[in-house]
């Protein structure tokens, strides 16, 4: 019988995801033995990114400062607008380096099983950003499988009448995967060969 | 063990650990089955591409007599190319998978409920209307639940109900009488349809056709049925009516 500290440690751990009853046994008997000072640290990261790390105003990525320091920064290009996901695509295109515009941030895409409809993802506001930064080419680089080429559909018909030209980032991404697991040279050429979408 | 290998339609796709994918299946013959597909996110070499929602997969697998199985390998069989680029088409599909999910258990035969997914698919596919579409199939579930709406009698008193007005309650078809105190009863036009509906061979999906007044009469009676008769509200129904409208 585990004593009701340590099940609550595995209950919490087990709301991750990816993780079971059998890791989230293995983490938290790993951190109930590790010396102090490392589940002390574990705890203040934790407190810590949840107080100081919020989303940016403009593009919803997450961040220390909002508006973030692609949003702030003068050397990006305003007229050119990608669409992501979630963080993870953000930063694989951002490391391919293939790219010098700004960013909006999803938090996910359709998911019409999950309930997840565009009023629960960062889509409304999608109209008026590309209208204030007078955006002239959307790249929409969701995650080439069925929800998520729904969800660049989506985009699109939303788009229409804006005057942007809608480009989706090219099939070198396999299709059926995940964007999180392109290298980034293989991104960094999705974007290169972006087409008419 | 050697490989089993069937035709299947994808339910679900749920990711699991860094790169896995958990995949729920309503194959031809070896009806629901969730199964671990390794790797899946990483790398779809080994499932061609072809492991995603709306695709008709050649699947080959190893199921184990308990625990989960193990996806081995997948390749497409035919791909929804058309629904896949329309919104609505998408929605509607979406939900099809989900009911069927919520509307099967492991161990049932679902040949049938597989059969109806191909036969919708394919009128979807080729421009088929999408509303009548939606309620073949939400009748057709109902009915594979063990609530056939029967035209013959009333589910409740046995009464005929033949050219009759009635009621559609989770039981079945309900005549006026059983039916007073729930609101005003269906017209015989709409019990006409929903009966036809219920009973209609797959090749004559592409020539039934509900009209509008129908549709508003029988849509909100039909899905309240459906809940019932699934006990759970599917969570696509709330997007799907969104998209229906525009
Ligand atoms: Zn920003
Ligand atoms: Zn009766």
């Amino acid at each position: 019988m585990l004593a009701r500290p340590i099940k609550n440690l595995i209950r919490e751990l087990r709301k991750l995801p990816g993780v079971g009853e059998k890791t989230a046994t293995r983490l938290a008997l790993h951190i109930l033995t590790a010396p102090p000072e490392r589940a002390e640290n574990l705890a203040h990261a934790l407190t810590e990114v949840k107080e100081r790390i919020v989303p940016c105003k403009e593009c919803h990525q997450l961040t220390e400062d909002s508006p973030c320091a692609i949003c702030a920064s003068p050397r990006r290009d305003r007229t050119l607008l990608c669409i992501v996901e979630d963080q993870v695509s953000l930063i694989s295109i951002e490391n391919s380096g293939n790219f010098n515009g700004l960013y909006h941030v999803l938090g996910g895409r359709l998911s019409p099983m999950d309930g997840v409809g565009p009023s629960s993802l960062n889509i409304p506001d999608i109209k008026d950003r590309v209208r204030n930064l007078g955006v002239r080419e959307v790249i929409l680089a969701t995650n080439p499988n069925v929800d998520g080429e729904a969800t660049a559909l989506y985009i699109k018909r939303l788009l229409e009448g804006t005057g942007a030209a809608v480009t989706r980032i090219a099939r070198g991404v396999p299709m059926g995967g995940d964007l999180e697991y392109a290298d980034s040279l293989t991104l960094g050429r999705a974007i290169d060969g972006r087409g008419t979408f | 063990m050697p490989g089993e290998l069937d035709l299947a339609f994808v339910l679900r796709l749920v990711p699991y650990r860094d790169a896995d994918l958990v995949v729920t299946l309503l194959t031809q013959h070896h009806g629901l089955i969730s199964l671990m597909a390794r790797g899946a996110r990483k790398s779809q070499k080994r499932f061609s591409g072809a492991l995603d929602y709306l695709t008709l997969i050649r699947a080959t697998f190893k199921k184990p007599r308990s625990g989960m199985g193990t996806l081995t390998a997948a390749e497409s069989a035919r791909s929804y190319e058309k629904i896949r680029g329309d919104l609505a088409g998408y929605h509607l599909a979406m939900h099809f998978f989900e009911v069927t999910r919520l509307a099967t258990r492991e161990g049932d035969d679902a040949n049938e409920p597989f059969l109806l997914l191909g036969h919708l698919l394919t009128l979807l596919e080729r421009g088929g209307d999408r509303t009548s579409a939606l309620r073949i199939f939400h009748l057709k579930t109902i009915s594979h639940l063990g609530y056939a709406p029967s035209e013959l009698a009333c589910a409740s008193c046995g009464a005929g109900l033949h050219e009759s007005e009635a009621h559609l309650h989770e039981g079945g078809l309900i005549c006026p009488p059983c039916g007073a105190g729930s609101g005003a009863p269906l017209s015989k036009g709409a019990v006409n349809s929903i009966v036809r509906a219920t009973a209609l061979p797959y090749e004559n999906f592409s020539s039934f056709k509900l009209s509008m007044q129908v549709e508003r009469e029988i849509g909100p009676v039909v899905e309240a049925a459906l809940i019932r008769a699934l006990g759970a509200e599917p969570r696509s129904l709330e997007q799907l009516h969104e998209m229906l409208k525009a």
